[in-house]
């Protein structure tokens, strides 16, 4: 490598580094007002902070019962993500393959959903829970089934529409060799196509579950009981209708999106992983 | 194989949720469900529930949401098949929209201490309990605004031009469609010698705002604010209470709600809570922003729990401990003792029990309105030089009308 | 044979079924109930009595200037958005892909701003572009850049460009990668043997093979922009006056501040039909240029 080409990388490395931190300026801005108390909040909102106070963070998780709405938010999380995982690929496979009048129809109703405002379907989501309840007697609200049904059917959309984009890359040669070789439909999927889906199955993890994980509307709708709250709903409490307590909101949300940042620094390494393998083919 | 054990696990996993825990299934009557709207009493008002069930026995459950979100919530909520017992709403517009679920709730203890000036009746029942009494107008600083300064309209005038030179902000108000126009409008209607009468044959048609000397005061005003004290839209809430305690802003058009704001610095000098003097005018608009109201709808048995709520709440010694210590309402109850007061909110209670007061007249405009209409109108006014404050007065007026037409 | 039929359908079946069926009970039904309502006049409240008024609600969305400037507002946020959205994407993705030491980190740092939710990010963005940027103004003097964004309506809006940009990026940068990796290197190899310049083997080849990415990703910040509203509520709530209110503000106000449900779900009808016609033409546009390998 010439000295030209290696300065030119040195220059590029430290631009690019340059604008990574642009990016988490409001990050930083979160958390260093995350540990101000409200008199220094209101004197220098920019500086970086006198003293810490880290009793926000402390007073902050109590008030949002952070333990319990943290179980909370992971276990539907992780749930609706593995079905709409394994739902929409074994959809969006299926019709990718076929590609009759029928399999267009389908693939054409998901995309179309996409545009969907959530605020319009609200009115009839809380009344359709209500006539599950007295008709059919199937609880949905305040339970965690009933909410995570509905995330799976909100996120079969968007998974099916990646999925479907990406079944193309898959050549068709290596499903009927399997065949061939005695493999039964579901085999073909499971066995040849489903790891070759990796990358997509990663980006449809990772994206969904930062969905998921920072939605407020949907648990608003459903999630009454405090008991069953999520993260998102329980940081409401500090956003009144005037006043909103800054410094321990920004606590509180520093809080719920650690973990989020931890998970995407472990799925970093597997979408690494799963796309060289994909490469090396 | 793996990905069908995989799928398998997973499945096996969600078992529980179909089994599910104690938190999920409801098979208690007597309890009741408070939706309540103030983020800011939360954690008392549950405290105040521990304390109510340890000593009836009736469960409470309390259901929360940001602020802003409570009047379209209220709605989603009473369409679902878990209803709120208790929940609040404004008198006027609101409390109409809502008849259909107010319970009668005239058998309740706690009725008797309701002046009838405080009361929410609609047919002639009394279908709610105040939630405290608010009041608004100028909280002055009293080292920076003298009592002089506020005796008429000329002085108040004066005052706000000479203000500039020693302070920041002169009169400050805030982004937040209620302090940046909501609150500031009502003073012009309010004082009318007739507010209903006015409103009656204005919403007929044919009367134009801009012709009262009220609103051509008020046109005075909003043109002053633009030209000597700080745009609005560049100060939310927090930032002009903060100005306010560390002496950057003379007065605030603000609410007793607002002392609570302070406490986070060491403020310096006496304050109170003054008319805005249109016309001359001295009083403060005083009245009560909410009132809570038992739903209609559900069974017999949890409406009765909800009035033992209330009348625990506003008649036991424990709530009204409740109610002024914890709370920091003004109560608007005649049982409840008013000493312990902050003093903008003792301003407030003297004035209520002196009659001297002026109406809360936007619970009667239509539904909404400031936040939609007016709100933006304003917004419009502090960014546009051009427009003069009897423009001002008619865009108003024009949105008003349209809204009736709706 | 017939079996064999037979037993394709059942799979067929097996395979479809589990997605569609939470998916009509989620999202279509409740659409379909919703255009239902969109023929009443009705104030949301379960016993208040909805009245039926045929297509009166259709027929005054023409007259409604405040909904026809909310669809200008979106119209123009959007185009200028998916723009930069997807040009900083697909930047960022090419940058990141290159065999830079600093990638992983890089990577990490420009997806972190979709960690947050919407409504926080309009928080903290309103908080940098009016007093932050006020305050750095007045101190460096460069009150041209520097000022209150949210009070000047044309300014404003850019503001709404620059937060979803800033969210998004990070985002469609993710599937960009997806795409740009699956491009084998032989093929950028072999473009290299031959002479091709960067900007050649950029346009020519990488670009035609990636087109599923760009379909993707071009479609999903279409319609994300068009809905936007967390960030158009937290960070200018529609304002200075009405100038950056979108449309699901629109919307959503007319739901719940004016008490018009059916009015409002009749211009979500509207809404619908409109994005649903300009993503159409995108895809179909972009599916064309689509290249199998």
């Amino acid at each position: 490598m010439t000295v030209k080409r290696r300065v030119g990388r040195i220059v590029l490395s430290v631009l690019i580094l340059a604008l990574g931190l642009c990016f988490l300026f409001p990050l930083y801005i979160m958390f260093i007002n995350s540990v101000k108390n409200r008199a220094e909040l209101y004197m220098s909102p920019v500086a970086f902070p006198r003293t810490f106070l880290w009793s926000n963070y402390a007073d902050a998780a109590a008030k949002m019962s952070f333990v319990r709405a943290f179980g909370n938010s992971l276990l539907i999380t992780v749930v609706s993500v593995a079905f709409i995982v394994v739902f929409s690929s074994m959809c969006a496979w299926m019709i990718a393959r076929k590609n009759d009048k029928l399999s267009k129809l389908i693939y054409f109703t998901f995309v179309a959903t996409m545009l969907i405002p959530f605020q319009t379907l609200m009115m009839p989501l809380v009344q359709m829970m209500k006539w599950s309840k007295v008709s059919l007697g199937i609880q949905i609200l305040n339970t965690y089934k009933g909410i995570v049904f509905m995330y799976i059917g909100f996120g079969m959309s968007m998974a099916v529409f990646l999925f479907h984009g990406f079944v193309k890359s898959i050549p068709v040669s290596l499903e009927e060799a399997a065949t061939l070789d005695g493999c039964g439909r579901f085999g073909v999927f499971w066995r040849i196509v489903f790891p070759m889906l990796k990358p997509t199955t990663v980006t449809v993890i990772i994206l969904d579950i930062i969905w998921i994980w920072n939605d407020y509307l949907l648990p608003s709708l459903v999630l009454n009981n405090k008991a069953l709250r999520t993260i998102p709903l329980s940081t409401s409490s500090f956003f009144g209708v005037f006043t909103i307590q800054w410094n321990q909101a920004m606590a509180g949300l520093t809080m719920a999106i650690i973990p989020v940042i931890i998970f995407y620094f472990a799925a970093q390494k597997y979408i690494i992983k799963g796309v060289a393998a994909g490469a090396v083919k | 194989m793996k990905k069908i054990a995989v799928v398998l696990l997973v499945a096996l996993m969600t078992m529980p949720l179909f089994a599910s825990g104690s938190a999920e299934k409801k098979a208690d009557e007597t309890k009741i469900i408070i939706f309540q709207s103030k983020v800011e009493i939360t954690d008392s008002l549950e405290r105040a529930a521990e304390d109510f069930t340890a000593e009836t026995g009736i469960k409470v459950e309390i259901w929360e949401t940001t602020g802003d979100d409570y009047r379209a919530q209220l709605r989603l909520k009473l369409a679902g098949d878990e209803v709120p017992t208790l929940f609040s709403v404004s008198k006027g517009a609101e409390a109409d929209m809502f008849k259909a679920y107010l319970a009668d709730i005239g058998s309740g203890a706690v009725q008797q201490y309701i002046a009838d000036s405080m009361a929410l009746k609609i047919d002639g029942k009394s279908v709610g309990v105040p939630y405290s009494v608010e009041g608004f107008g100028l909280v002055v600083d009293d080292a920076l605004v003298k009592d002089s300064d506020l005796a008429s309209q000329e002085a108040f005038f004066n005052a706000i031009k000479s203000l500039k030179g020693k302070v920041s902000n002169p009169l400050g108000l805030s982004q937040e469609s209620y302090f940046l126009i909501g609150h500031l409008l009502n003073t012009p209607f309010a004082i009318m010698d007739d507010p209903d009468a006015f409103r009656a044959s204005y919403e007929q048609g044919g009367v134009r705002l801009a012709d009262q000397k009220e609103f051509q005061a008020f046109a005075q005003l909003m043109e002053l604010i633009r030209s000597y004290c700080v745009n609005p839209m560049e100060i939310n809430y927090d930032r002009s209470c903060g100005d306010f305690a560390t002496g950057k802003t003379a007065m605030i058009h603000q609410g007793n709600w607002c002392y609570g704001m302070f406490k986070d610095y060491s403020v310096s000098f006496d304050m109170s809570l003054k008319g805005v003097p249109l016309l001359g005018n001295q009083k403060i608009s005083v009245s009560v922003p909410y009132y809570w109201v038992v739903n209609s709808q559900v069974p017999a048995a949890q409406q009765e729990a909800a009035i033992k709520f209330l009348d625990w709440l506003y008649t036991s010694d424990k709530g009204m401990d409740y109610i002024v210590n914890q709370f920091g309402f003004v109560p608007a109850t005649s049982n409840i003792p008013t000493d312990s007061l902050d003093p903008l909110s003792a301003d407030v209670a003297k004035a209520a029990g002196a009659g001297n007061t002026l109406p809360w007249t936007f619970n009667d405009w239509p539904m909404n309105i400031i936040d939609t209409d007016f709100a933006p109108i304003t917004q419009e006014f502090f960014t546009t030089p051009s427009m003069s404050g009897i423009d001002f007065v008619n865009r108003i007026d024009n949105a008003y009308q349209s809204r009736l037409k709706k | 044979m017939v079996t064999n039929r037979k037993r394709e359908r059942l799979l067929f079946f097996l395979f479809v079924f589990p997605a569609l069926f939470a998916f009509i009970i989620v999202v279509i039904v409740p659409f379909i109930i919703g255009i239902g309502y969109s023929f009443v006049e009705w104030d949301g409240l379960a016993m208040n009595p909805a009245k039926f008024v045929g297509l009166q609600n259709f027929k005054a969305l023409f007259s409604d200037a405040r909904f026809g400037q909310s669809a200008l507002h979106t119209l123009i946020f959007t185009v200028m958005a998916v723009l930069c959205i997807n040009v900083l994407g697909l930047a960022l993705a090419l940058l990141v892909t290159s065999k830079l030491k600093v990638n992983t980190i890089a990577r990490t740092m420009f997806f972190m701003p979709n960690l947050i939710g919407g409504l926080i990010l309009g928080y903290i963005w309103k908080f940098i572009l009016s007093d932050a940027f006020k305050a750095i103004g007045e101190s460096t003097g460069l009150t041209g850049l520097f000022f209150n964004w949210l009070l000047v309506p044309n300014a404003a809006l850019a503001a709404l460009v620059v937060v979803i940009t800033w969210q998004m990026a990070g985002y469609v940068m993710i599937i960009y990668i997806t795409g740009i990796q699956a491009v084998p290197d032989e093929v950028m190899e072999a473009a290299t043997i031959d002479g091709a310049g960067a900007w050649r083997k950029f346009f020519s080849i990488e670009l035609p093979l990636i087109m599923p990415s760009v379909t993707i990703c071009t479609f999903y910040s279409l319609s994300n922009c068009f809905k936007i509203y967390d960030i158009n509520l937290s960070l200018t709530g529609g304002g200075p006056g009405t100038s950056t209110e979108m449309f699901a503000m629109n919307i959503f106000n007319e739901i719940f501040s004016y008490n018009n449900y059916g009015y409002g779900q009749a211009k979500a009808i509207m809404f619908f039909l409109l994005i649903a016609a300009v993503t159409i033409t995108q895809v179909a546009f972009t599916k064309k240029r689509e290249v199998q390998l």
